[in-house]
């Protein structure tokens, strides 16, 4: 299918309501990504559209957070999580992965997601807590288990912007 | 002569056991700080532009397993110290502090290790 280049949509669009814009539908019928090597498509400002924009607003189109609530996880703010994730959406998978992880350190747990900014230097990040009744030490111990064995790399590799702590709860 | 920052930790060692809530935020508080600023000497980082940022950063840039899970827990503590100095609505107890004070000790013992 031949490459078209358009202008891009405006906000008006119909993204977050349930329907893609019909741009984004050609854009993924071409492919699921842009040819990097298509210097036409590169040049485009279909391209830059679809860097900038399209994986955000197919995640709130297909319902992100709530795709995390249902996979068991509860979200403070919806809104601002959603948002942060838009923007790093390399750690989408990571979070739908560590439960799988965390189950090997913690027995009984419910997970929370919830974003924080530093209120001196405003670098924002994103907590998965892991909520559990455990004891102070065996829950930090279990944690940096879990970190020293899993998390790790992906810490690095994200600079911090996924962080993974346990915190007490008493709903068990 | 400079400030000795233990001197924080002393006064976070007192408040910690209290019943008073704004002496355990304080301790939480103080107890961040000393550890903090212990760090940021060690790693010869003055208090100009975001400190906090960079003495994160520089625990991490080496690649150093253990860098990098010290990093994480100076981030934790921080965070955590964040609400005992700025979240009215969040009860600080003797749960929470016993929390923070937990994951102090083993971010000091493995500084100990890697940063003597």
């Amino acid at each position: 299918m031949p490459f078209i280049a358009t202008p891009p949509p405006t906000e008006s669009t119909e993204f977050g309501k349930g329907k893609l814009n019909p741009q984004v539908q050609l854009i993924y019928s071409i492919s699921n990504k842009p040819d990097m090597s298509n210097s036409a498509l590169e040049s485009s400002c279909v391209f830059d559209f679809w860097k900038s924009n399209l994986t955000s607003k197919v995640l709130t189109d297909y319902n992100l957070t709530e795709t995390l609530v249902e996979y068991g996880i509860e979200i403070s703010d919806k809104e601002e999580v959603s948002t942060f994730l838009s923007e790093n959406p390399d750690l989408i998978e990571l979070i739908l992965i560590s439960k799988k992880y965390i189950s090997k350190y913690f027995e009984d747990f419910k997970l929370q997601l919830d974003t924080h900014q530093d209120s001196i230097d405003g670098f924002q990040s994103l907590n998965l807590f892991i909520l559990n009744n455990l004891t102070a030490e065996a829950a930090l111990k279990a944690e940096r288990e879990l970190f020293r064995g899993w998390l790790l790399p992906y810490y690095a590799k994200f600079d911090g912007k996924l962080n993974i702590r346990e915190k007490y709860s008493n709903a068990f | 002569m400079p400030f000795d920052w233990n001197r924080y930790a002393t006064l976070a060692d007192e408040w910690k056991e209290s019943q008073r809530q704004e002496l355990l935020r304080c301790s939480i508080s103080r107890a961040y700080y000393a550890f903090y600023n212990s760090i940021r000497i060690k790693k010869g980082i003055p208090t100009k532009k975001q400190p906090h940022k960079i003495v994160i950063e520089k625990l991490s840039e080496n690649n150093d397993p253990e860098e990098i899970e010290l990093a994480k827990l100076l981030k934790d503590l921080q965070e955590i110290r964040e609400i005992a100095d700025y979240d009215g609505v969040q009860e600080i107890d003797g749960r929470y502090t016993e929390r923070f004070f937990t994951r102090l000790t083993a971010a000091r013992e493995l500084c100990l290790e890697i940063l003597p």
